[in-house]
């Protein structure tokens, strides 16, 4: 096999500078051991539309055909063996479909169920390989290369990952290459056979039809009127004028999937939430033995959040009652916590609010979607506060007195005084605008003290007046002047007339 | 090891300078000398209750707590404020000295509420100080609330009318404020060394 050196990229038109990746990888015949080779595994699922929306009908005696597009332009995408029995053929019309089955079972195309069973597929793949890419819209990629002597070579961990996915209802087509994209075009073509070697590749991608490229209409309409049966034809026509003719995207994909240029691929992480259900012993209102329940499913929610390097920001429990009805109970957690006893207290508190009216007979608890945790560092000395513990002591009140019904106090820049300060959430830090000559007590509203013009008969004024008139541009607008005063009683007052209605009104004490 | 850490710190062999207090005595000064002096310990005590009891509130009892307010939550902890009459004034606690971020207020609709958050805020080790109004009203509350405070080792301030002043109550110290023309006076109702006597603090 020597078409990996045929005309298609002479040394004078090929990058000279770039060394051959052949000897990066070395094969089999340098002599020397490979260190780590590298092998993508290409899972297609030519059948997805299909599986995706009517797995549960491919062996059923009705025909069941799954259709895409509107009106007379609707088309049939995958059909099960009655229909294939009865002549359906994928892309037929579903008018041409109709006049061969009777009667099928109808579906439609679902791309949101197709994307959710290829990320499904995706997951079992990550039980296989470290390196698993999807590669939409009906395949996925896993490097292989370093799980085949924990498999016990390529047969055997085809033979399990079959096993599986077949048992998710998928019938897969694997391909196996020394580059992603060689993987992807093998896979399209349905050609299992394994490259293992780089020297190999050219000429067993050779053999395959343009089509394998997915090529846009044009340029597949173009490479069969120029006479290209197989791809080893596209390799042998010179680089440039491939270039020229069908730009530089399809010479550089022939590169990527021949190994000369490398071909990142986006590592997948699945959209993680912990789950997990337990039966109680015996049917229980009670509390403490919920609790009881409860409590080894926290275990296993924070050793799965630790696993995962995770936190979350809330976790559900439902209460499963006799009938299979279900009481929620939702826990939002502010902060990072990890560990199981605070859950458990925050639990029992919410628990205590809850009135559950019927026995409880299993216990679920959910999470909300992971987030990364956020270490902290634990000072080695015990000076500062740890904000671990001010977040445990926000979770436990709110989770008692309400999630809107704890603050924390903020200034802010206004010279209206009851906007000058606001109530805030846990976390904020902002600077601080203090001012000494104003009363450590405001009244949410100013309180009328009397009506009519003088200063109120019981009080002295100390000092004052201090004019603030302002706010007119957003129909807020004050025009006061306040005076510290002191009444009667030998209480500090902090009062203003309004120049308007000429009202006295308390608004402060200096306590 | 945080244990045995905290135990070899605990060795009067070792100096530290930044050390909170004599030889974990647990008290807190007031800011105010001329207490301070009339005070069992030199201030208000850690881990227990003190009741400030008086007739009407805005009478100085803010001014009275602030200095020591500053210096607990100038080493990082937190200030809990459980249903005050007003809403404590960030402006003015800042110019005071205490970042109003400091400050956690909420207002607990029930006696029972306001219990258990002052229990949460005394044994949660992040609360500097616990302020209390209107909390507790039976012996089992006080019991409670003393408890937590010890096992917290902060200070709790429970505001009382004065007319609770006649029946008994659990908090080691108990003061009466009432607004002078020339300050505030604090007399002292109940104090461990039972030293009573009467301060007036200046405007």
């Amino acid at each position: 096999m020597k078409n990996h050196e045929l005309p298609l990229f002479p040394p004078a038109a090929a990058t000279p500078r770039r060394p051959r990746p052949r000897k990066r990888l070395p094969g089999p015949r340098s002599g020397s051991r490979p260190r780590r080779r590298i092998l993508w595994l290409c899972l297609r699922l030519p059948d997805l539309p299909f599986e995706a929306v009517a797995g549960t009908w491919r062996d059923a005696h009705e025909p069941c055909l799954v259709v895409t597009g509107e009106g007379a332009a609707t088309r049939v995408i995958g059909c099960n063996q009655a229909a294939l029995t009865a002549g359906v053929r994928p892309r037929m019309r579903l008018s041409d479909a109709l006049a061969r089955v009777h009667a099928p079972i109808l579906q439609r195309r679902n791309p949101d169920r197709e994307r959710a069973s290829l990320e499904n597929v995706a997951q079992m793949a990550e039980g296989f390989s470290s390196l698993v890419s999807l590669a939409p819209p009906a395949a996925v990629l896993l490097e292989i290369g370093g799980s085949l002597s924990l498999f016990g070579g390529i047969a055997a961990l085809r033979r399990r990952l079959e096993t599986q996915v077949a048992a998710a209802g998928h019938l897969p087509v694997m391909a196996i290459a020394p580059t992603p994209l060689a993987a992807e075009w093998l896979a399209r073509a349905g050609d299992s056979r394994p490259v293992t070697d780089t020297t190999l590749l050219a000429g067993r991608l050779g053999e395959l039809s343009p089509d394998c490229l997915a090529p846009d209409p044009g340029t597949a309409r173009t490479l069969a009127g120029i006479g290209v049966r197989r791809l080893a034809d596209v390799m042998r026509l010179p680089r440039d004028g491939l270039g020229r003719r069908f730009g530089a995207a399809f010479v550089r994909s022939l590169d990527r999937a021949l190994g000369r240029v490398p071909d990142p691929r986006p590592g997948w992480r699945g959209a993680l939430s912990f789950e997990e259900s337990l039966e109680l012993p015996a049917e229980t209102g009670d509390r403490e033995r919920i609790m009881a329940g409860l409590e080894p499913l926290l275990e296993s929610a924070v050793s799965f959040l630790r696993r995962h390097d995770s936190t979350t920001d809330e976790l559900r429990l439902y209460c499963r009652h006799h009938g299979g009805e279900e009481t929620p109970i939702r826990l939002g957690l502010a902060g990072n916590y990890r560990h199981p006893d605070h859950l458990a207290r925050l639990f029992r508190v919410r628990l205590e609010r809850v009135a559950l009216t019927r026995a409880v007979r299993a216990l679920r608890l959910v999470s909300g979607p992971l987030r990364a945790y956020r270490g902290r560092s634990v000072a080695l000395f015990r000076e500062a506060d740890s904000g671990e513990e001010v977040e445990a002591l926000f979770e436990s009140l709110h989770a008692r007195l309400g999630p809107d019904a704890v603050h924390t106090l903020a200034t802010c820049a206004d010279h209206r005084p009851e906007r000058a300060w606001r109530l805030a959430g846990s976390d904020v830090t902002e600077p601080e605008g203090g001012r000494a000559d104003r009363p450590c007590w405001l009244l949410e509203t100013p309180r009328m003290l009397e009506e009519g013009g003088g200063i109120p008969g019981d009080m002295t004024l100390l000092a004052g007046p201090e004019r603030i008139e302002t706010g007119w541009w957003e129909g807020a607008d004050v025009a006061r002047d306040y005076y510290r005063a002191r009444s009667r009683a030998g209480r500090e007052l902090w009062i203003f007339r309004d120049r308007r209605a000429g009202v006295w009104y308390l608004h402060g004490l200096f306590a | 090891m945080d244990n045995s850490l905290q135990t070899l710190l605990a060795d009067p062999r070792i100096f530290r300078p930044r050390r909170d207090d004599g030889a974990g005595a647990g008290h807190v000064a007031t800011g105010f000398p001329a207490l301070d002096a009339r005070l069992p310990g030199g201030g208000w005590p850690r881990g227990s209750l003190s009741e400030i009891l008086s007739a009407q509130w805005g009478v100085g009892e803010l001014r009275l707590l602030l200095p020591a307010l500053r210096d607990l939550a100038g080493r990082g902890g937190r200030i809990l404020w459980l249903s005050p009459p007003w809403i404590p004034y960030a402006p003015a606690l800042a110019a005071a000295g205490l970042a109003p971020a400091c400050n956690i207020v909420t207002w607990p609709d029930n006696v029972e509420d306001r219990v258990w958050a002052a229990e949460q805020g005394l044994r949660s080790g992040s609360c500097a100080a616990v302020l209390t109004w209107g909390c507790g009203q039976g012996r089992h509350h006080f019991r409670r609330l003393q408890l937590a405070a010890g096992a917290g080792g902060i200070p709790a301030y429970l505001f009382r009318e004065s007319g609770a002043a006649r029946s008994p109550s659990p908090a080691t110290l108990r003061l009466l404020l009432a607004p002078r023309n020339e300050g505030l006076e604090v007399e002292i109702l109940k104090s461990p060394g039972g030293r009573g006597g009467r301060v007036l603090l200046g405007p």
